[in-house]
């Protein structure tokens, strides 16, 4: 029974434009806003400590020219962000899908082992951060162990040297993200379709042929998004690294994020950090245009 | 092309266990070379297990496989050399008809002349040249079939293993491909075991049926086999359509005759008086008969059952007829169409060569 | 080769990686739990011992970190105390994840239902996931100086609100979706209203969702390491924070620091082992659809 006075909040596109009003303005005011400001902010060279923002000078695309050309540092940044991504995500990719391959059929313990797999995923990063400093300590577990098993004492430095603390980076990021791998292997090995596996079976394949020819083929769209989106995340990485090593020795280990805290928020350079984090933006919007984006359209 | 040699296929008390559900309850069976053997049964009756096994899919609990006298039970699939079609035909979609047909040879590591030479051999058996470099994912229905067949019979197996694989078409089309499937096996003179639940596919195409239930084979024969001697109650009234007429009888004695006594009406059976004293469990039976075994007519016949007509359904070539007699129901199947309507009155002459009697207690068939 | 013995060696096999997987994966966990009872002897291994099973336990090391003075009397001079950062992260994560649900929750109903926001926006949503976080941090500083809302409760709540939006629409509109749409006719054809059907109708059905999604908000707000690190300087640090200031402020005092790790990581293990099902869905944006 419809009664000509409804309150007009009661009315469908009233009441929707009400649930979305609450989000549109968080999201505007804080997202919104703040990214204008920092494109103007982009073009000055703004630091907090020689006044407000809307007082800086306007420099027009020095910091953009700067940043293409004469920062050495932020592209050597980008190079070792770049191997640490590849190197992580391959190592995580390659363990996930081995660990999965076990989990395919019931077996007695899958439930404790599995909660076991995932556990890592579930420590907050700056805690996994700090685990790793303590373990890899001079006089810590890892280096007790290795000596137990090397026979003579070992007391190796790890964040002395840049190599063995970039290593301790990567261990603890596939530490912590090789589950997330796993779980996505797994969700996809167990949606497979049975009946092409089993005709490979029968047809005289072995395990590893099966593998080869049938299964990794299958997998191949699930492979694609999650080294997508496993890389992606992984190119951001920053808790962790920033916890066992600040970027040390020097810059040996400093990540795209955290030398753009480092010129940001330490040198206080705040329009220089702007223009790069706008670079970077764009970067990864081309990215996703260019190359998400057809794989997305592409499933559906 | 020269297929294999077929050799015989020997299940010995084959079972297989699930936890404590048994799917495959030792089930003992022959195919000959060169037969066509159908295993019917309705849905979960274990035939799927069992042709898993036979492939080498599944290990049974208990029991022996033998192929050509040899013991495979154990054997990975490769040593056993079967060819196995899928319901769902399986083809590999990211391959093309080519890599789909090669791939049995290919995991053996043939070399690739020869595998050239099988692959085309087979393609223009089942029509598939012009297809080869097509991926499997883009077939369609017709062409997917084919490929899955060719794939089994590049390998040359010793005998084939079609898991329903017409259950996915329309009727029409399933008619033809049952025909043209019978066909290619009398051409290749292979040996078959066809798993399916449409028992009308069983008798048309089978040399031989192995009707199971729950796990247990129930009975072996050829289609005239199963259709007029059935050994119990399940495959009596799973084989024919429409189903036969079951009716709960007491056998009783009167004098020297022997009666069927179905409450509202009562079958003369002294012929079979001997058999009956000597099989019967109990006075309590089941009368079966056939809707195509019983004749309608319109006045009253020496030995006939009287009733009245409940439902007409005319299929063009056939009517059946449903009775209503007391509590009881029969249905009767008549060539060409009948003026009937409901509420008439008919009698009903059950053909007594064609008659069944089935022991309530054991569902044995005791005539 | 006989399927059965081959069988039966896999199964051991399977059974040795999935033991040495396990060993490996749980050691650091372990290690630091274990280190956060040891007594200061037995901190550090030495070259005879490697000190993996502690002979002495102690909870000493916890009450440090609430009460320093009095229990190690040569670390007394450290006054910090993890009663502020363990508050802070709690009041943090809490709240935000209370507001994000609320907002996120509507928003969500209105996208599934009446798709508002256009066709696109789950997968505008994910590009968000695509930008470093250092990139979205500047922008909320610049504006935060100017508000003066930095290291204060509002300003922290509503970023972590801002930050974890996509995350809770994404989730919810899943559940919303699947709730068939007939449902909500039919509760109209009943007579409710829009609102009625959202809050007497479909919320409930939704509960579930709604949890599972809190637990997750809140982990990603308790987590959350540099939007803290930016955003805040004294009052508000929260315990990931603390962790990496006690790596200076407590040098080699590892069982107090491993103590601090616990403390910091245990919540949200014990809330990742009750919602692991649906981890799935939330770090996998239904990229998997089954």
């Amino acid at each position: 029974m419809q009664n000509k006075s409804t309150s007009w909040y009661k009315k469908p596109e009233n009441f929707a434009l009400l649930l979305i009003i609450p989000l549109q303005i968080i999201m505007n005011l804080v997202g919104l806003f703040p990214l204008i400001a920092e494109i103007y902010v982009s073009f000055t060279n703004w630091s907090p400590t020689s006044g407000d923002w809307y007082t800086a000078k306007f420099i027009g695309l020095e910091n953009y020219y700067r940043v293409f050309f004469k920062d050495v540092q932020f592209w050597q940044a980008i190079q070792r962000t770049l191997f640490l991504t590849i190197a992580c995500v391959l190592t995580e990719f390659l363990l996930g899908l081995g660990l999965a391959l076990l989990f395919t059929d019931n077996f007695l313990g899958k439930r404790f082992f599995t909660s076991a797999i995932l556990l890592p995923m579930m420590v907050v990063p700056a805690a996994t951060g700090y685990m790793f400093f303590m373990m890899f300590q001079r006089d810590g577990p890892i280096n007790a162990i290795l000596s137990m098993i090397t026979g003579q004492e070992v007391k190796i430095n790890w964040f002395v040297f840049g190599d063995t603390a970039m290593f301790t980076i990567y261990l603890a990021d596939v530490w912590q993200w090789t589950p997330f791998m796993f779980l996505l292997m797994l969700s996809g090995l167990l949606a497979l379709p049975q009946d092409p596996i089993n005709a490979a079976k029968v047809l005289g394949a072995s395990r590893w042929q099966v593998f080869r020819h049938v299964i990794l083929p299958m997998m191949k769209p699930l492979i694609t998004i999650a080294l997508l989106l496993r890389g992606i995340e992984a190119f951001k990485i920053f808790d962790a690294a920033y916890i066992m090593t600040h970027g040390g020795p020097g810059t040996a280990t400093q990540t795209v994020s955290m030398y753009m805290l480092e010129i940001g928020f330490r040198a206080w350079r705040l329009g220089y950090v702007a223009a790069e984090a706008l670079l970077i933006v764009v970067a990864m919007l081309l990215f996703a245009w260019f190359v998400v984006r057809p794989i997305f359209l592409k499933r559906s | 092309m020269a297929l294999s040699e077929g050799e015989k296929l020997e299940l010995e008390e084959l079972t297989k266990y699930f936890g404590n559900f048994c799917a495959v309850d030792h089930l003992t069976l022959e195919v000959n070379p060169g037969e066509f053997l159908s295993l019917l049964g309705p849905s979960g009756c274990g035939k799927t297990t069992t042709l898993n096994m036979i492939a080498g899919l599944l290990e049974p609990t208990y029991g022996r496989i033998l192929i050509g006298g040899r013991d495979v039970t154990y054997l990975p699939p490769i040593e056993r050399k079967v060819g196995l079609v899928f319901q769902s035909y399986a083809v590999f979609p990211h391959m093309t008809v080519y890599e789909n047909l090669a791939f049995g040879l290919k995991v053996r590591k043939m070399p690739k002349a020869e595998i050239d030479k099988k692959v085309k051999e087979v393609a223009s058996l089942l029509q598939l040249e012009d297809v080869l470099n097509v991926k499997g994912g883009k077939l369609n229905l017709d062409q997917t079939q084919r490929t899955a067949l060719g794939r089994a019979m590049v390998i040359e197996p010793t005998f084939f293993l079609l898991d329903e694989p017409l259950s996915n078409l329309d009727p029409a089309l399933r008619a033809v491909m049952r025909v043209k499937l019978k066909q290619l096996q009398k051409e290749l003179s292979q040996t078959v075991v066809y798993v399916t639940h449409d028992q009308l596919e069983a008798m048309s195409m089978a040399d031989r049926i192995a009707v199971m239930n729950a796990g247990k084979l129930q009975q072996v024969g050829t289609p005239e086999e199963v259709y007029n001697n059935p050994t119990n109650k399940f495959v009596a009234n799973f084989i024919g359509s429409p189903t036969m007429n079951f009716i709960d009888c007491t056998l009783t004695e009167k004098d020297t005759r022997m009666l069927l006594d179905a409450e509202d009406f009562t079958i003369d059976v002294t012929r079979f008086g001997e058999v009956l004293k000597k099989e019967a469990c109990g006075p309590e039976v089941v009368l079966g008969i056939r809707p195509e075994h019983v004749q309608i007519s319109l006045e009253r016949v020496k030995n006939c059952i009287e009733g009245k007509v409940v439902l007409v359904e005319p299929l063009g070539t056939e009517t059946i007829i449903t009775c209503k007699i007391g509590r009881k129901e029969i249905k009767a199947l008549m060539l060409g169409a009948y003026k009937i309507s409901i509420g008439d009155r008919l009698y009903l002459i059950p053909n007594m060569d064609r008659l069944h009697i089935i022991d309530k207690k054991t569902e044995k068939v005791i005539v | 080769m006989d399927i059965r013995a081959k069988k039966k060696i896999e199964k051991i096999m399977r059974y040795v990686i999935l033991i040495l997987a396990t060993i490996i994966i749980l050691f650091p966990i372990y290690w630091m739990v274990i280190t956060s009872v040891k007594p200061p002897e037995e901190w550090t291994p030495t070259p005879t011992n490697p000190r993996l099973i502690p002979t002495h336990f102690t909870l000493d090391n916890y009450v440090f970190l609430f009460a320093p003075f009095g229990v190690m009397e040569t670390f007394a001079q450290f006054r910090e105390t993890i009663h502020q950062p363990l508050m802070s992260s709690l009041i943090l994560s809490g709240s935000a994840t209370v507001l994000a649900l609320v907002i996120g929750t509507c928003a969500a109903y209105a996208m599934s239902r009446y798709k508002a926001g256009g066709e696109f926006a789950p997968f505008q949503l994910l590009m968000f996931r695509m930008f470093p976080p250092i990139a979205i941090i500047v922008p909320i500083m610049i504006l935060y100086s100017a508000l003066r809302w930095l290291d204060t409760a509002h300003g922290m709540i509503i970023f972590y609100t801002v930050v974890n939006m996509p995350f809770v629409i994404w989730l919810m509109k899943s559940f919303f979706d699947d709730i068939p749409k007939d449902i909500d006719e039919a509760a109209m054809l009943d007579g409710c209203s829009p609102p009625q059907v959202f809050f007497k109708v479909i919320l409930p059905l939704v509960k579930p969702g709604i949890a599972v999604t809190a637990l997750f908000i809140f982990i990603m707000c308790w987590s959350d390491f540099l939007g803290a690190l930016v955003l805040t300087y004294r009052y508000w640090l929260t315990l990931p924070i603390a962790l990496s200031k006690y790596q200076g402020l407590f040098g080699y005092l590892y069982g107090p620091m491993a103590a601090t790790g616990v403390i910091a990581a245990v919540p949200c293990m014990v809330i990742g082992i009750v919602i692991q099902k649906y981890l799935v869905r939330g770090f996998t944006f239904g990229a998997v659809r089954r």
